[in-house]
């Protein structure tokens, strides 16, 4: 029974209307916010990330975004590079372990009870100085331009001195560069694996070819070095990223005190299967980072993905289960009613 | 085992109380632990279809329509809380300017994603609530008590009841208001349904705490430990581990940290005051269907355990920063279908 209260309609305006005109508005001021996405091709923000391992290799990764700012901790995770991460409540995150180098998430700082005491030091490169961060990563927002360093150290950084530009161009983004890095996806098929180093100083942009050979050189320009030690740290390559699979294994000879450094990166590593970048970087910001060790060998970061290896037999065997519940599901329904 | 589906046994023997406890414990142990939304999937199912397979009357057959209604909030509020403050991810599909402080920034899947499977981890939880609340009388869990913490036991009695209780009275009332001719058009409307709901529950407080107050609720049990050395000890201890258990858990450290809880948890229980001596008119009996339920249950818990702990199988799986297939191991989802249990020998309810 349905008690139903008429009002009078007349033709002033009602609540009703109101109310509408009030959603309308509301749903034209969404649709206005949500398009203010940048339609424009234009050279996204970028921040770079340097990661000094306890051995003394390198990692290098450049992560572009579209917002102003980014986080620390995003940083971490666009990079594609492994990091354990614990919350410490009002603090933020702390950084535990990246790549497998560090402690555990339910003890974050294990080996820094001891002496030396050993922990992921946290820098920010301001005026080209590593400076050492007193917050955790999740409260330093990185604008375009901004470099985060992390060292697995006790003492000094150790991170070297380096530059947005270099770490872009390490991995493949040219920052200077007037058109937005081209979205083709090129596709390389190397086939011999090594070539005796040919140090040059010219710079020879070829990678934007869909078809490179694989004991191509890339050349590289190069700051000078101070240390002899640190001058893969000053190596710029031209490869894009796109070029390079995460198995790819390049090694850079570095030039040693030379005033007017070079270099020359081959591949040594040969994939057996065309190569196919999964995303322009334009579209999708970099996931690729580079990795130098003390020897001068260059690694392509594989990205982590966080998504787990689920088969296509284990997802076919949870399909079964569903199907299994949802018929004892339906036979108990009915000997339901039927009691009914 | 024929006696076990058959309609007339089932429905004169009620599955065990204890049995019911074993099940919820076992079925709430996906949703805590894990986002992984196949094993979320199946727990919902199966938590599902035992809702449907109990027998319910008055409020309870009705009550689907309100979790359904609590369930599809959950899931608008949760996407739409994660989408809007979670600008992590590799498939933009939209963006709001970064000068709006907190939304701004990117809207992505992987936000959608992990506030869908959120929400069906709450709503597995919630589906298991109701039926264990189907199946179970409340008095029966009070008298599964502890001695100690009978009188916790009795107000979590009454706050579970509060609910349903609420929505019963609320239903009530929207009926002898529709006798009336009053109709709920819009908020300001809502008050004609919120103060007598607000007096009905009042009046049902005040009746319910004479109630206790006859039974001597809060009066000081015989055999009461008195200050001696061990009880002071004993909470001592209990103070200290809390301490320690704050301490770890604030320094990161998990394990030592619930492990701490767990000891001043125990010293607590150990330093409280004993209750007064109970009696119990019908004990508790097992009779086939309960030991069913609890087989179902101990298979469910001891292999999602086992399988966990000693194969190292993965149940972590996160949206973020990147989308994939969750991995899925079959003798979890094994362990899992023991929780069907009840469904099959739907005669446990009371």
């Amino acid at each position: 029974m349905n008690w139903r209260v008429s009002r009078p309609r007349g033709r002033r305006i009602s609540s009703a209307h109101l109310r509408r005109a009030g959603l309308a508005l509301l749903g034209l001021l969404l649709v206005f916010l949500i398009s203010l996405v940048p339609a424009a091709a234009q050279r996204p923000n970028g921040a770079g990330l340097v990661i000094r391992h306890g051995d003394g290799s390198t990692v290098y990764a450049y992560v572009q975004f579209e917002g102003d700012s980014i986080s620390g901790e995003e940083l971490f995770y666009r990079s594609g590079i492994d990091v354990t991460l614990a919350p410490f409540g009002g603090l933020g995150a702390g950084v535990c372990a990246i790549n497998g180098q560090g402690c555990p998430a339910d003890n974050c700082f294990c080996q820094s009870y001891t002496n030396p005491a050993y922990f992921w030091h946290y820098y920010a490169l301001v005026d080209g100085t590593w400076v050492e961060q007193i917050r955790g990563p999740s409260s330093r927002f990185l604008q375009d331009g901004d470099v985060d360093g992390w060292s697995w150290t006790a003492g000094d950084s150790g991170l070297p001195a380096t530059t947005i530009d270099e770490i872009a161009l390490l991995n493949g983004v040219d920052r200077d560069a007037p058109e937005p890095t081209p979205t083709e996806t090129p596709t390389l098929v190397p086939t011999a694996t090594s070539e005796p180093p040919t140090p040059t100083s010219t710079l020879t942009p070829s990678p934007t070819s869909t078809q490179a050979p694989a004991t191509a050189t890339f050349p590289a320009t190069a700051t000078p070095s101070q240390e002899a030690t640190t001058a893969p740290t000053k190596l710029a390559t031209a490869m894009p990223p796109s070029s390079v699979s995460a198995t790819d294994t390049l090694t850079v000879l570095p030039a040693r005190s030379t005033a007017t450094a070079s270099a020359t990166i081959t591949r040594v590593a040969k994939p057996t299967a065309p190569i196919t970048p999964e995303a322009s970087a334009t579209t999708r910001p970099t996931t690729l980072a580079v990795s130098i060790d003390p020897e001068g060998t260059l690694t392509v970061v594989k990205p982590t993905a966080s998504g787990g290896d689920g088969s296509m037999m284990s997802l076919a065997v949870f399909g079964v289960m569903a199907l299994l519940v949802l018929a004892v599901g339906a036979v108990v329904t009915l000997r339901n009613r039927r009691r009914t | 085992m024929k006696r076990l589906f058959a309609r007339d046994a089932v429905d004169s023997e009620p599955v065990n109380t204890v049995a019911w406890v074993f099940w919820f414990v076992a079925l709430a142990l996906p949703p805590l632990t894990t986002r992984n939304p196949l094993y979320l999937a199946l727990a919902f199912l199966i938590a599902s279809v035992v809702y449907l397979s109990l027998p319910k009357a008055g409020v309870a057959a009705r009550a689907w329509r309100l979790f359904l209604g609590v369930g599809l909030t959950l899931t608008v509020f949760s996407v739409a809380f994660n989408v809007l403050t979670v600008h992590v991810g590799d498939r933009v599909f939209g963006r709001i300017p970064s000068g709006i402080p907190i939304i701004g920034g990117n809207l992505t899947w992987n936000a959608v994603a992990y506030g869908l499977v959120s929400a069906m981890a709450i709503a597995t939880l919630l589906v298991g609530a109701a039926a264990f609340n189907t199946a179970v009388r409340h008095g029966d869990l009070v008298r599964l008590m502890p001695g100690s913490l009978a009188r916790l036991g009795i107000a979590g009695s009454i706050a579970l009841t509060m609910v349903p209780q609420t929505v019963a009275a609320g239903r009530d009332i929207i009926e002898a208001q529709r006798a009336r001719g009053h109709r709920l058009r819009s908020v300001r409307d809502a008050s004609s349904l919120l103060v007598p709901l607000l007096a009905v529950g009042l009046e049902r407080a005040v009746t319910l705490s004479e109630a206790l107050e006859v039974r001597g609720f809060g009066a000081p049990a015989t055999g009461v430990v008195g200050r001696g050395m061990r009880r002071r000890l004993l909470l001592l201890c209990a103070g200290l581990a809390l301490l320690a258990a704050l301490l770890a858990l604030g320094m990161g450290r998990f394990a030592p940290g619930v492990a701490a809880l767990g000891l001043a948890l125990l010293c607590g229980v150990q330093a409280a005051p004993a209750a007064a001596r109970r009696t119990r008119l019908r004990p508790v009996r097992w009779n086939e269907p309960s030991l069913f339920v609890l087989g179902g249950a101990g298979w469910a818990l001891l292999g999602f355990t086992a399988v966990t702990v000693f194969t190292g199988a993965e149940l972590a799986w996160d949206t973020f920063p990147r989308i994939g297939a969750p991995p899925f191991e079959p003798v979890i989802g094994l362990a899992l279908l023991g929780l069907l249990c009840p469904a099959l020998a739907s005669g446990g309810q009371q």
